[in-house]
């Protein structure tokens, strides 16, 4: 039955205009040839914009308003809800407002009496009932007027947007209280700017403009009209390809695919807290301008605080779409986080990640909030959905972000009751540093893919950007920790590799830290992380130097004066290794782990490289190799039972007046590991003997000595070179890969690859009795300025008198400490002619004997030195030094060329 | 014509609801409440024997009930009449919400004060009562008044109600208007007192019939002459078809202009 029949319905204001003190009036059409029949039981929503006609239609079915032109029947009682506290009278209460007010709709007052419990138990506004309306709140008027207006029994229920006053608890009772009268064969009108609550009650819908109805039909039909038509026009844009069409309105993004409308209520929206206060993209002032036939630029000017967001959209194709988000503030509140939330139709039953997959459940009346489906904290770089039983054909829906944007983290979630949606959400954190650097930054980069085949199979197979992968091995950086792995087995676990800080009052870890990575090439990530409350800021350089060895620096930048008493990065690794060598002994892994104690294994090594194993190669070997520098050591442990892991930790201790940082950047730690089989063949060739008469060297382990029958003639590095580059030495024995090319009885060749340097030596040693020719070339990758080149000899501190071709003395006694300079005790121009040497002599009546060292130079340019080493390495040495600052262009070149005479007598 | 008394006999009931809401709205919060209704009559009785018996001497005898006999009416006339001038506006609230006949915001407004003119009568009476019980004989004719000027009221109040919504003026200067008119209408005075040459201005104004009406009543106690209530229920209809004439043209513009 037709309950509501407009026919040709014209309505005119006369409204009088003022301008400059002169006044006309003028017609105002609000309605024009409205014609609309609705049938009884039939729900029905009015969208337009404001000044459509929306209300002045209501008002006019509610015989408010008598048409002015055509006719109009309306059959059955009217219930109204057109303005907020209309029909109260202000100075009674809300008891007495009922009675009377229901007297005017109609009721008798026995009638009313029995409905007042249910009137005012439905509007729960408590003991205000019986309070004069005048101190009712807008929300207590709608309440009351709201259960007023369906309890009077009406046939017909007008509601104009004004549920909207009411919280979230009371709109979702008048959804379901909607939804009973609709049941009970109520006819329902309600106009509303909430699509969402339009599409749970309204089967039809009408869209005006102007006056004028310019679509009615199902609510699929009319919403495309209404999201592209509504709003500031300087804000609202479109684009389309094929089947895909954007709409872009004010801060929301629709996505329309085959005429067809897959998000819902704010569609594509960002949100983000700055300060103390929260933000939406739909608050912001936008303006959108065409840049190219396919890419929106929308900037959108929040007026609350200084910020200003930038949406740049390109329709790639019919199914991709790249979004970029860029947010510019200059408020000194920091940005804490921020979302990217997309809205979509509750057909998607189906959600996939990365790495997991599931189905949503039905929304129930009960569920109330967002209802997160993944667990917390960690990130997929691609997320999406897809409608499984095909009813509605829902084309599958993705976003996937691109590495760009700050710590991101995925969620996807069940909307609540009211707004009836799946959820797909991007949070962005790590914003934390962002208060010392203002500026332009990416908020959110990535793109949605529509319609997407085998959407769970392509979902899978994005390729991860935070990660470097060598021959066989694979580094991952994720929230501050890096995840090693080689071929599938884990060679870190639990916390992997990261880092911690004292900062004096606390413990602060890298992971506990919000991140910003960013993938320079396939070599090199870089990551910058911040802490709330902690003025610096981390950054991680990960470098794949060859096939499958990394190199991580890390290093701090402070902004504000701060403290930081201690540093540790920490390897937590697999318990599969049962075996270490470092440069200050070997040793195993205990099977067990203790219960409560960690168990310190290797108290301090100071530098060179540390290599664990598993001793039937269960596991690929894997050797760190640490800067010297004299604040940094490591340590190595065994975990107790809740990690079982091996642990190496390398600590970094500043003496006490240093541990206040002033802002700056300050380098921490650099560390180069590698992993795979090659190291063990290295080692295994990497030992040998060349015989010297009475005497014989020995190379192992990096090391190349000088060994009597009974004992080592060298002491620590043996021979090594070294090379200072900006203020920081590198040398032979700590700094480099070792590589043994060849190996015989009387020869031995050495290839040493330095890790942080450009450039790799060549050693040539060859035995001629008891002369020991050392040949040295240098091939250089990239220019690179080196100030100080050497090659060492570091023997024993048993020798306590040196000598030359002109000139003797005795050795002092050790002065100095770590990090101090070393004594140079004699230094001499090198010769000419070979006739110029140094050499250090045995205390008389040593015993055993020690022989005369001697060390001649073939080149005729720097100079040899006596030197003493400090307190620590208690070593002397014979040093080859050229001191000569100079930028060495790629090429090869002659490095030293020398004799060493090994001799019992002179 | 009979289309006002139609509509006001199918939804009697919603008139009566907005009727007790007005008159309890009128009331509410005040301390004396419906006393009022008397109260205010005898006061300003008082201060007019006041002026009239010590001040100026008025050669009428028992002035105070004289001029409470025409006080009465004349108050109801003008609170009902500055009230329903200004209906249309004042509750607008009452149209953006429920669906009625336009007319029933004046004809409310007028019964709420009707209803309060009368329940203050009725304590009032007894003074008239007292001072003349002859008046108990011809009391009986008093409803017959009330009701011709009701209906007067009705009339007029339809029609200042839809001038004042296009010449909101009307509301303003309808403070002066009653002033003239409460002095031009024989309340303090009588009719004889009025000079011959001027007596006529007393004599077109429609309300000095309706107060010497009631005089007759209250203070002559006298059954009124025919041809005086001929003239007060003509009189009556005449505001009424006036005034609901006046209602008809405009009714249709009154949502939209308030």
């Amino acid at each position: 039955m037709e309950v509501i029949k407009l026919q040709d319905v014209w309505e005119m204001y006369r409204i009088k205009f003022v301008e400059n003190k002169q006044s006309y009036w003028e017609n105002y059409w609000a309605l024009k040839d409205i014609n609309l029949s609705v049938q009884e039981r039939e729900s029905f929503g009015i969208f337009g914009a404001n000044g459509a006609g929306k209300s002045t239609l209501l008002k006019v079915i509610a015989g408010i308003l008598r048409p002015d032109r055509g006719r109009i029947s309306v059959k059955g009682k009217v219930g109204c809800l057109l303005e907020v506290g209309a029909g109260f009278e202000l100075e009674m209460t809300g008891r007495e407002n009922i009675f009377v007010l229901g007297g005017i709709y109609g009721l008798n007052q026995k009638e009313i009496e029995e409905r007042f419990k249910k009137i005012a138990d439905f509007a729960g506004i408590g003991k205000f009932i019986n309070a004069p309306v005048k101190c009712y709140s807008q929300g207590m008027f709608v309440r009351l007027a709201f259960s007023l207006a369906i309890h009077i029994d009406p046939d017909i229920l007008l509601i104009d947007d004004i549920l909207v006053v009411g919280d979230q608890e009371f709109q979702k009772k008048c959804l379901k209280k909607i939804f009973e009268l609709k049941d009970d064969g109520k006819t329902i009108l309600v106009v509303s700017h909430d699509t969402n609550i339009i599409e749970r009650i309204c089967q039809r819908a009408i869209f005006m403009r102007e006056g004028r109805i310019i679509k009615d039909g199902t609510f699929r039909e009319v919403i495309p009209f209404y999201t592209q038509m509504v709003g500031e026009k300087s804000g609202v844009n479109q684009l389309s390809i094929g089947n895909l069409s954007l709409v872009f309105n004010n801060g929301r993004l629709f996505v329309n695919h085959n005429e067809r409308l897959l998000t819902r209520a704010s569609g594509i929206y960002s949100n983000f807290s700055l300060g103390h206060s929260w933000y939406n993209s739909t608050q912001a002032e936008w303006s959108v301008e065409k840049e190219k036939d396919n890419v929106l630029l929308c900037r959108g000017r929040f007026y609350q605080v200084i910020a200003e967001q930038v949406w740049r959209l390109e329709l790639v194709s019919p199914e991709e779409i790249k979004l970029d988000i860029t947010m510019e503030t200059e408020e000194e509140a920091s940005l804490n986080e921020g979302f990217i939330n997309i809205m979509l139709d509750e057909n998607y039953r189906k959600w996939v990640t990365s790495q997991e997959e599931g189905d949503f459940s039905p929304i129930k009346a009960s569920d109330s909030g967002w209802n997160p489906l993944l667990a917390e904290g960690v990130s997929r770089k691609c997320i999406g959905v897809e409608e499984t039983k095909g009813v509605i054909s829902l084309p599958s829906f993705i976003i996937e972000e691109d590495n760009r944007s700050l710590q991101v983290e995925a969620q996807i979630s069940n909307g609540d009751f009211l707004n009836n949606s799946r959820i797909l959400q991007y949070r962005m954190r790590g914003f934390g540093g962002r208060q010392a650097t203002p500026g332009r930054f990416v908020f959110f980069s990535g793109k949605i893919l529509v319609s997407v085949q085998q959407t769970g199979e392509y979902v899978k197979s994005v390729k991860d950007e935070k990660s470097l992968r060598g021959h066989h091995s694979l580094l991952r950086f994720e929230k501050g920790r890096c995840i090693i792995k080689y071929g599938e087995k884990p060679v870190t676990k639990n916390e992997h590799l990261y880092c911690v800080l004292n900062t004096g009052k606390r413990f602060i870890s890298s992971s506990g830290a919000f991140w910003e990575v960013v993938k320079k090439n396939s070599f090199k990530i870089q990551a910058r992380g911040g802490w709330n409350n902690f003025p610096v800021i981390q950054i991680w350089e990960i470098e794949k130097t060859s096939s499958d060895s990394f190199v991580v620096e890390v290093k701090h930048q402070v902004l504000e004066k701060t403290e930081i008493s201690e540093q540790y990065m920490i390897f937590t690794l697999n318990s599969l290794y049962d075996v270490f060598f470092t440069e200050c002994g070997n040793g195993n892994f205990p099977a067990g782990f203790d219960d409560f104690e960690k168990d310190i294994l290797q108290k301090c090594v100071p530098s060179g490289e540390i290599t664990v194993k598993n001793s039937e190669n269960k596991i690929p070997d894997f050797s760190v190799t640490l800067s010297k520098r004299p604040e940094v050591f490591a340590k190595i442990f065994n975990s107790d039972t809740s990690l079982r892991s091996r642990i190496i930790r390398i600590d970094r201790v500043e003496p006490e007046d240093r541990m206040v940082y002033s802002p700056g950047i300050y380098p921490f730690c650099k560390v180069c590991f590698s992993l795979g089989q090659k190291l063990r063949e290295i080692r295994s060739v990497g030992r040998g003997r060349l015989s010297l008469g009475n005497f014989f060297l020995n190379f192992e382990n990096k090391k190349i000595s000088l060994c009597s029958k009974e004992r080592e003639i060298t002491k620590k590095m043996g021979f090594y070179t070294s090379l200072r580059f900006k203020g920081y030495w590198y040398d032979s024995s700590s700094g480099a890969v070792w590589e043994i090319r060849d190996y015989s009885e009387k020869h031995l060749e050495i290839f040493l690859k330095w890790v942080y340097l450009p450039l790799a030596q060549l050693w040539k040693i060859n035995i001629d009795n008891s002369c020991i020719h050392w040949n040295i070339s240098m091939s250089v990758e990239e220019s690179i300025e080196i100030d100080r080149f050497q090659a060492n000899i570091m023997v024993s501190e048993k020798y306590k008198e040196w000598f030359s071709d002109s000139r003797k003395g005795v050795l002092p006694s050790f002065v100095g400490g770590i990090d101090d300079d070393w004594q140079i005790v004699y230094s001499a121009p090198a010769p000419s002619a070979k006739k110029s040497f140094i050499g250090l002599a045995p205390a008389p009546g040593e015993e055993p004997v020690l022989p005369f060292i001697r060390l001649f130079s073939n080149l005729e340019k720097g100079r040899l030195n006596v030197v003493n080493s400090d307190l620590y390495h208690r070593g002397r040495l014979l040093q080859y030094l050229e001191s000569e600052k100079k930028i060495i262009e790629p090429g090869e070149y002659e490095y030293f060329s020398g004799d060493i005479m090994v001799s019992e007598k002179i | 014509m009979l289309r006002i008394f139609r509509t006001i006999f199918i939804q009697r009931q919603v008139l009566w609801h907005m009727t007790i809401k007005e008159w309890k709205a009128k009331y509410v919060n005040s301390f004396l409440g419906i006393w009022w209704a008397s109260i205010t009559p005898i006061l300003v009785m008082l201060a007019i024997s006041f002026v009239f018996t010590k001040v100026i001497n008025i050669d009428i005898d028992n002035f105070p009930v004289f001029s409470l006999a025409g006080i009465i009416p004349w108050f109801f006339f003008s609170t009902s009449l500055s009230e329903v001038t200004v209906s249309f506006v004042s509750k607008s609230n009452l149209f953006k919400q429920f669906n009625f006949p336009y007319e029933f915001i004046p004809v409310s407004v007028i019964l709420s004060n009707f209803l309060n003119f009368i329940l203050g009568f009725l304590f009032l009476v007894l003074i008239f009562y007292f001072s003349n019980p002859q008046v108990l004989y011809v009391i009986l004719w008093l409803p017959v008044i009330i009701f011709a000027h009701l209906i007067f009221t009705v009339g007029i109040g339809l029609l200042f109600a839809c001038i004042n919504i296009f010449f909101r003026d009307l509301s303003h200067l309808l403070g002066v208007l009653l002033l003239f008119w409460f002095w031009m209408t024989p309340i303090f005075y009588s009719l004889e007192m009025v000079p011959a040459s001027y007596r006529w201005i007393c004599l077109v104004n429609p309300m000095t019939i309706y107060v010497e009406l009631y005089r007759d009543v209250l203070f002559r106690a006298v059954i009124p002459s025919a041809a005086h209530l001929l003239l007060a229920f003509s009189l009556s209809l005449f505001s009424l078809f006036a005034g609901y004439l006046i209602f008809n043209k405009v009714e249709h513009h009154i949502v939209k202009r308030i």
